[in-house]
């Protein structure tokens, strides 16, 4: 089992009243309750909680892009990752993602990750993403358009690591008269692309097809996650003829270690509420166009019907029931990593060691304590997997000609 | 009383939802052409459609994307709509007709009769979107936060207790899915057009003058969405038009203010 700390370097701070005063953390929640001091102190404490996963044993970080929110403070995850480049020798980089549609022209990002990729030695992973809804309305970016131009800018990054250049891209979106990034990336064909979904069929037969890595996007119910891990894998075997590789699937998930069950509840809990309370609401904003009717139908029945998102937690009992984080002794903790990798088949955990207004001092003995003694815990379970991931299927050419 | 009909016509290979309804009293009414608010109400005949359809031929074709109205993929903004209507007015083999537009309908009402004076006889535009004024901006009606369907109402009528206002203040969770869907999709074809810039032509206020029908410029006095300061505007830049304000009235001018939106526009169109 390979293992990530996954960051989003939230806001710590905001006012005990603010759920109250404001509807989200979002688009519009307003930036005088950005405290510069402050941003100074997470920053630099994020930077190190992320620093020291390397000495701690972890495979590899996550970091990644939002906008205009108190939810995660990275803009520009490359700027981050160009910092941990230079502060860690061996993990893997998981920038997951860079959301293409925000880069215009998206050769910036072919441009930037294999900057990052050279300077590492190789250790990038490449994650692409449309966006979440709310950055749509930050960027004034049409929603309509965020299927297609991600679609375009995904082929122009993907050619223009992978095919001899110059060439010319005209798209819909698009129009490059002549795309020849230099530098290339270290890795070959290219860094492992990671794609998040939300159990969209679409984007796991895009998953599935060209084997990258599938990252189910968090905060839902874990029964929510083995269905659409299940659907995933079973499109790999059905549509695309081969068994999935565990480390093309990775679960995404709050966890908190302590010495006991008992005292991991009580020392965690107020950073979960801090999270779902303050941080989450907005997150799901889905502007007019942005998903199919169908996909929105679905969603709005499933929180209609069942506690599937995040939000519906009201009490303990709902987040332990639901699995909405893994919370517990190092024992309770691996058991339950294991148990829920096993029935999901990922190869990959993605643990988000700090969460909410959790302080510096706890997130760091948090990831100290998930390193020591759930790390090996859980890799005596599942060792690692016999064959190493196939590399990815090279670009399809088709879209050359046109 | 009037007959109506619902049905399919062709435009540029797309299938397009339309109303059709005919005074049942003797022939010869004038034709009129409605262009539909983003809520879609050509889609179903809501009170002022029907009044209107007593007195003129009601033509009530649905945008694309909206309803069963195919084509919404070759829309890239409004003038991509202008051709629409353009092939739809050569469809009906009508060299010009008289066309009301409300809201998102008024602003493609005003791009077409810019564009091709010659094509639109008469012009009424009801609290409609296309141009901006930065001291008065358009609200934003997409970001409005679907757990707070209240703010819809509000910014979209004035009296907050009228029957019309009351419907629109609940939330879409509690709706059966073929309503939501339409309201969804309706909502999208809108986006698509007007996003960004919302819901306006940077080109059309320079245009306007360019129209030559005698125009009826409708506005609520307490629109807060598009407020009275556009029908100003509308009024001064288009040659031969005038305003006519309706008091205690909101953006949803002709479902809040029914009696007296058909008083001001029925005697223009058929006179």
């Amino acid at each position: 089992m390979k293992h990530f700390l996954f960051h989003l370097m939230p806001y710590r701070d905001l006012p005990a009243d603010f759920e109250k005063k404001h509807d989200s953390a979002w688009v519009w929640i307003p930036n005088e309750l950005f405290d510069p001091e402050r941003g100074h102190r997470y920053y630099n404490d994020y930077l190190d909680e992320l620093a020291e996963a390397e000495t701690l044993g972890f495979d590899g970080v996550c970091i990644n892009e939002h906008h205009q929110n108190a939810y995660g403070l990275m803009p520009s995850p490359n700027l981050i990752a160009a910092m941990l480049v230079m502060r860690t020798r061996r993990i893997k980089i998981a920038v997951v993602g860079n959301a293409l549609p925000l880069y215009d022209p998206p050769t910036r990002v072919a441009e930037e990750i294999a900057m990052l990729d050279c300077i590492s030695g190789g250790r990038i992973i490449s994650g692409q993403v449309i966006g979440g809804g709310p950055e749509y309305f930050s960027f004034s970016i049409n929603p309509a358009e965020a299927r297609t131009r991600f679609a375009e800018a995904h082929e122009i990054i993907m050619r223009a690591w992978t095919q001899p250049g110059p060439f010319e891209f005209y798209g819909e979106h698009y129009k490059l008269r002549y795309v020849n990034t230099w530098p290339k990336p270290l890795q070959k064909p290219h860094p492992p692309i990671w794609i998040p979904g939300a159990g969209s069929v679409e984007t796991m037969q895009f998953v599935a097809k060209r084997r990258y890595a599938y990252m189910g996007i968090p905060y839902f119910h874990i029964d929510f996650f083995k269905r659409n891990y299940a659907m995933f894998r079973e499109i790999c075997e059905s549509e695309c003829g081969y068994r999935a590789h565990p480390e093309q699937m990775g679960l995404l998930m709050p966890v908190y270690v302590a010495e006991t069950d008992a005292k991991a509840r009580e020392e965690f809990e107020e950073h979960f509420w801090y999270f779902r309370n303050k941080l989450i609401p907005g997150l799901t904003l889905s502007p007019p166009g942005y998903t199919s009717v169908k996909s929105a139908l679905r969603v709005l029945r499933a929180m209609r019907d069942g506690k599937t998102w995040i939000n519906s937690c009201e009490s303990w009992d709902d987040v332990e029931r639901g699995c909405f984080a893994i919370v517990g002794s190092p024992q309770t903790v691996a058991q339950k990593i294991v148990e829920h990798a096993r029935q999901i088949g990922c190869g990959n955990m993605l643990a988000l060691l700090q969460l909410g207004n959790m302080p510096h001092a706890k997130a760091r003995e948090n990831a100290r304590r998930y390193a020591d003694a759930v790390i090996p815990l859980v890799n005596k379970e599942i060792g690692n997997p016999a064959e190493p991931m196939p590399a990815a299927i090279p670009f399809p050419d088709e879209a050359g000609a046109r | 009383m009037s007959e109506k009909t619902t049905g399919q016509i062709e435009v540029l290979g797309r299938r397009i939802h339309e109303i059709h309804a005919t005074p049942s009293g003797p022939r010869g009414a004038p034709k009129l052409l409605y262009l539909h608010s983003a809520m879609g109400e050509a889609t179903w005949l809501t009170p002022h459609l029907n009044a209107l359809a007593e007195r003129v031929e009601l033509f009530a074709p649905a945008h694309p994307g909206f309803l069963t109205s195919e084509g919404l993929d070759e829309i890239r903004d409004v003038e991509d709509l202008v051709y629409h209507y353009l092939a739809y007015l050569d469809a009906k083999r009508w060299d010009s007709v008289a066309v009301m537009g409300v809201s998102l309908g008024g602003w493609i009402a005003a791009e077409l009769a810019a564009r091709y004076p010659e094509r639109v006889s008469k012009l009424v535009l009801v609290s409609s979107v296309g141009i901006w004024l930065r001291e008065k901006p358009i609200a934003d009606l997409f970001a409005i936060d679907g757990r707070h369907p209240e703010r819809l109402r509000e910014l979209l009528f004035h009296d907050q207790s009228s029957p019309f206002a009351q419907a629109l203040g609940v939330e879409l969770s509690g709706l059966p899915d073929e309503v939501v869907a339409n309201f969804m999709n309706a909502m999208a074809a809108t986006a698509k057009i007007g996003w960004n810039p919302l819901l306006h032509d940077p080109r059309l206020d320079a245009l306007l003058p360019r129209i030559t029908a005698d125009t009826l410029v409708i506005w609520g006095a307490n629109d807060r969405v598009v407020p009275l300061e556009y029908g100003e505007i509308f009024a001064k830049r288009i040659p031969r038009a005038r305003l006519e304000v309706v008091r205690n009235c909101g953006h949803m001018l002709p479902l809040e203010q029914q009696a007296r939106f058909l008083e001001i526009a029925t005697p223009f169109i058929t006179a």
